[in-house]
């Protein structure tokens, strides 16, 4: 009986280190990448408006080029706004950013009376709630199923509100996506 | 499938995807964030090639010889998955902490070069190790091997060798209510270009046998050392002469001391045995021994 409960035992403490082992050969064989990059968007003019987009879409991406087989899911996770130079040193205005993907509602934050050159090293981080973050997410995890490619429209917008033209920023678009890899 | 074959017919140690995924995660860190990073999977070697060395205090007078099969199941705890980068490029600032190789998500940080995108961790909160050993015993004194001949896992070679001298200071006190012993142990184990682990321990510990039942526990010392080498790569042009060299970087873990207390069934050649250690990652160890 003594016997038999100590087989009873280790066959269990067997099967114990079998499944504990496959989970974690399970968490080695998938990895969670931070997809990371950056796009210029330089809006430039003499008018009260100054206005540029651009798209950027995740195959142009090196770190998502590494991994494109095998991505298994797509999150669009933080935004930020920066300048790399401000033409005209004493221009202000509303700032206004918006990311619009290809399928979905556009996100659009607004930085009022603001100095472009104010985010030469401090970047301006968009806020994303929970609820747009969702919708985004849903419509890039269906475009990623189908097959698209993910792309997304970075544009600024600046409402001049003093300086002297011709306006001219040069700004960027930093963004980073969470990929789960399957490296199976 | 192919590694979860090799897990379960070789029956060791970590799968050497853990050490190839490495220059994937390390890409662009910095020595010291590759120390904070990688520090408690040093750690988790440490524990794991300096556990399982003994399950009792006695050691045959005159020969002796054991062929013992040790699970650890190591334990992470919640301080070692994360960590805040000291040493950030101009510009950045750690405004909350990233994942250690056993943490969740990496961070993301806003600067003036784009995000610095951090690895993420294997978000895990325990570790398993499987080790073979063989001993042989000769008038109170102990040998214990553990050794893998060099084998060839994708584009990686992994081989093991370690030994361990322990001897019976028990039978010099006459009339010893327990039997005392010290072991001095060393462990090398390589994952070609990637990991070079060396630990080494000593410890004293004592047993006292009731019928089929041992009780043991002791007190061990050790260090262990792990040199990483990888690819750096700077997406974010912030250390460009850096991008595309090899480096290498030398790591201690953290496991110094540490108090182990288990129990040992005895069955005629087989014993069974469990025990627990403290110190900076708890370890559960099981072990199946023939020995005579």
């Amino acid at each position: 009986m003594k016997m038999k409960k100590i087989i009873t035992i280790f066959v269990l403490g067997i099967s114990l280190i079998l499944s504990n082992g496959c989970d974690i050969i399970d968490a080695l064989e998938s990895y969670q990448a931070n997809i990371a990059g950056s796009v210029d968007v330089n809006p430039s003019g003499n008018d009260a408006v100054i206005v540029d987009s651009e798209f950027f879409c995740l195959s142009d991406n090196d770190t998502y080029q590494d991994y494109a087989d095998k991505v298994e899911s797509i999150e669009f996770a933080k935004a930020a706004f920066r300048t790399n130079s401000a033409y005209s040193g004493d221009v202000r205005g509303n700032i206004t950013v918006t990311l619009a993907p290809s399928v979905g509602s556009a996100i659009t934050r607004t930085i009022t009376n603001a100095n472009p050159a104010d985010y030469i090293s401090t970047p301006y981080e968009l806020e994303l709630t929970e609820s747009e973050l969702t919708e985004l997410n849903d419509n890039l995890q269906t475009q990623l199923e189908a097959g698209f490619d993910i792309c997304i429209n970075a544009s600024v917008s600046i409402t001049i509100t003093s300086g002297t033209p011709p306006y001219a920023v040069d700004g960027v678009v930093d963004y980073n996506f969470i990929a789960d890899i399957n490296l199976e | 499938m192919k590694k979860k074959l090799f897990f379960l017919v070789f029956i060791f140690f970590l799968s050497s995807s853990i050490f190839a995924q490495l220059e994937d995660r390390l890409g662009f860190l910095t020595d010291q964030e590759v120390q904070d990073y990688v520090q408690p999977l040093a750690t988790t070697l440490g524990v794991a090639f300096n556990s399982g060395s003994y399950h009792t205090a006695a050691v045959s007078k005159v020969f002796g010889f054991g062929l013992s099969f040790k699970y650890m199941m190591i334990f992470i705890p919640d301080d070692q998955k994360s960590f805040t980068p000291a040493n950030m490029p101009e510009g950045y600032t750690a405004s909350e902490p990233t994942a250690t190789i056993y943490g969740g998500s990496g961070t993301a940080y806003p600067g003036p070069a784009g995000y610095l995108a951090y690895p993420s961790g294997l978000d895990i909160s325990t570790m398993p190790m499987i080790s073979p050993q063989i001993s042989a015993s000769l008038l109170g004194s102990e040998l214990m091997l553990r050794y893998l001949p060099k084998i060839s896992i994708g584009d990686e070679d992994l081989s093991l060798f370690g030994f361990g001298l322990k001897h019976s200071i028990s039978q010099y006190i006459p009339l010893a209510p327990v039997d005392i012993a010290v072991q001095f142990l060393y462990n090398t184990f390589t994952v070609t270009d990637i990991v070079d682990v060396s630990n080494i321990a000593f410890n004293a510990h004592a047993s006292k046998t009731f019928g089929l039942f041992t009780a043991y526990g002791g007190l061990q010392y050790e260090s262990t050392s792990v040199d990483f080498e990888y690819t750096f790569s700077d997406p974010n042009n912030t250390n460009p002469l850096l991008d595309g060299e090899k480096i290498k970087v030398s790591v201690d873990g953290e496991n110094s001391f540490r108090f182990t207390v288990g129990a040992m069934l005895k069955l005629a050649v087989l014993a069974i045995n469990a025990d627990y250690s403290l110190g900076s990652q708890g370890v559960f160890t099981t072990g199946l021994s023939f020995e005579f």
